[in-house]
């Protein structure tokens, strides 16, 4: 079966112009950084443009503690309830974005102990999108953002999150409504993970939030694209077409352990030992998680190098070049050779 | 002589609403812990995130999301009160005197919120375990998606009462133009006579328990 190559086949990372060769370990000093910003001067900085979200936790399972200092020690934000990471050991917590999702209340710990808040516009399966009720559409919805900044004593970097494909009217209710990040979610309602339609729907999601944010004065407000994006190339093309940060789950999952097989043993002993629990062995490192981090990191990097830029703030569309006048014309993108 | 704690005044016509919110936040408990505010004209989330045992009464009308997050802190308001009052508050106690409009108490996981007037749609909308207590009547949807608390009305309700209601219970003593589906009248037993007993007593409306039916949704088999 034939796959249509996505949007994001069709850009490719063009250099400004040839920079003096550097030795690979001076790619360290290539900024990745990013962060978030409050209105009453908080700075949030990640290490790294990427992110995890907590859905991972189920299929992390005993790896989970480990997986969470490898997040910390790179410096990669995760979106996760407090009751995900409250068995972690402290030293081991990553910067941890919480979540407020449809139809559920307000949890004052978690706005009070996280290091930013999400107000998600969807349930917790993230199939099911709309305005909270209690906002009317999207009338109140400034309102509600200054009045959950005061309760927090604005100190938390608050986002909204819309699903990726939303409208320009939901796209500015959000822009406007003063939030310190926007999080563009894929909904498994749309299509299925990881085809190359995800992949441009990811690329036009970006560019359009983008262009309205750039319209409303707010070019600076940090996206976060939570899509499933499967190659490191992928996720560098998305932070040019305008994302601040991508989730990276989708590499994270395929270097995880498969616990489905220890799940199914488990079960298998549970029910030949009955009351007996089966033991699962601790799994202290995950080295190829750690790797295929690390890669992604460097692959950034890399790519930045490449296209001579020494920090990730100077990474635009501008470092893109498109192979196809149909992509070009609809995304705007200079066709290969161009300059 | 008495030994009465001072009465400590904002204004809302010299203090902002933010700026009030952050005095009451940082409150000294040791100074006083009853406050009076003065002149609120309907703004948006007045006194919203505290977390100390203040008892505050509040002139005025008040306006929408106040009170949001509430944790310990008691409120009297003599005046109306706007949508969406007492937001996920935690525990405490919000007594309004005049009408509530929609949304009053919505998500509130702990303490008691009771208006002596009416309140307007999707009353106790998302109850997770407060207690909501209105003395007139309610719009539609009053206790939509409630899953835990107790819903006290004292008059008649609008459409759809109970809609989407997964658990708790919802007390009527007027009539009900019409109940959401999967939503039914049950027998009052001794701890709901009990129960609202107290939270009529609470809140200072006169009327008897036995006066009022329980509603409640019915559980599938299987259901705990």
């Amino acid at each position: 079966m034939s796959t249509s190559p996505s949007i994001l086949d069709s850009l490719v990372i063009a250099p400004v112009a040839l920079a003096p060769v550097v030795l690979s370990e001076d790619l360290a000093l290539v900024n990745t950084s990013i962060s978030l910003h409050t209105p009453a001067g908080r700075k949030l900085q990640f290490a790294s443009p990427f992110f995890v979200r907590g859905d991972v936790h189920n299929k992390a399972d005993a790896t989970w503690d480990v997986l969470c200092e490898i997040l910390r020690k790179l410096g990669i934000p995760l979106f996760a309830r407090l009751g995900e990471v409250d068995k972690v050991p402290a030293a081991s917590v990553p910067t941890r974005i919480a979540v407020r999702t449809q139809g559920q209340p307000l949890v004052k710990s978690e706005l009070q102990a996280a290091d930013a808040f999400e107000l998600s516009n969807c349930d917790a399966f993230g199939t099911n999108w709309g305005w909270p009720l209690e906002i009317e559409g999207n009338r109140d919805l400034k309102s509600f953002v200054q009045v959950l900044r005061q309760a927090s004593g604005g100190e938390v970097p608050l986002g909204l999150s819309l699903p990726l494909g939303a409208t320009i009217a939901d796209i500015r209710a959000c822009v406007e409504s003063t939030v310190d990040f926007l999080t563009l979610r894929f909904s498994p309602a749309c299509m299925s993970a990881g085809s190359s339609q995800t992949a441009s729907l990811a690329a036009l999601g970006v560019l359009n939030a983008r262009k309205q944010c750039i319209q409303l004065g707010r070019a600076d407000l940090p996206l976060l694209l939570d899509a499933p994006v499967t190659e490191a190339t992928q996720a560098i093309k998305l932070l040019a077409l305008g994302a601040t940060a991508v989730n990276v789950c989708a590499m994270v999952d395929a270097a995880l352990p498969s616990v489905v097989a220890i799940a199914s043993e488990s079960k298998l002993a549970e029910s030949l030992l009955g009351s007996f629990s089966p033991v699962v062995k601790p799994v202290r490192e995950l080295p190829q998680v750690e790797r295929c981090l690390q890669q992604v990191v460097t692959s950034l990097r890399a790519a930045l190098h490449y296209a001579g830029l020494m920090d990730i703030q100077q990474l635009d569309s501008n470092c893109l070049r498109s192979l196809s006048l149909s992509v070009a014309e609809l995304t705007g993108i200079a066709p290969l050779g161009s300059r | 002589m008495t030994d009465e704690p001072p009465l400590a005044t904002l204004s809302l016509a010299q203090f902002s609403v933010t700026e009030i919110g952050q005095r009451l936040r940082t409150w000294d408990i040791g100074s006083s812990q009853q406050v009076t505010i003065v002149d609120a004209a309907k703004q948006t989330g007045l006194a919203v995130g505290l977390s100390a045992a203040l008892n505050i009464a509040i002139q005025g009308d008040v306006g929408d999301f106040s009170f949001m997050l509430n944790e310990n802190a008691d409120f009297d308001v003599h005046g109306d009160v706007g949508r969406c009052i007492g937001h996920s508050m935690v525990s405490g106690y919000v007594l309004v005197h005049g009408s509530a409009g929609d949304l009053f108490g919505a998500y509130a996981c702990g303490g008691v919120l009771a208006a002596i007037g009416g309140a307007g749609n999707r009353c106790g909308l998302g109850l997770a375990g407060a207690d909501v207590i209105v003395r007139s009547d309610v719009g539609d949807e009053a206790g939509l998606g409630m899953t835990s608390g107790a819903l006290v009305l004292g008059k008649s309700t609008g459409d759809q009462l109970g809609l989407g209601m997964t658990g708790g219970t919802i007390y009527v003593r007027g009539a009900v133009k019409s109940l959401a589906d999967g939503i039914r009248e049950q027998r009052m037993k001794d701890s709901d006579t009990m129960r609202l007993s107290l939270l009529l007593a609470r809140a200072g409306v006169r009327a008897a328990s036995k006066e009022f039916r329980a509603y409640r949704a019915i559980k599938l088999r299987g259901e705990k």
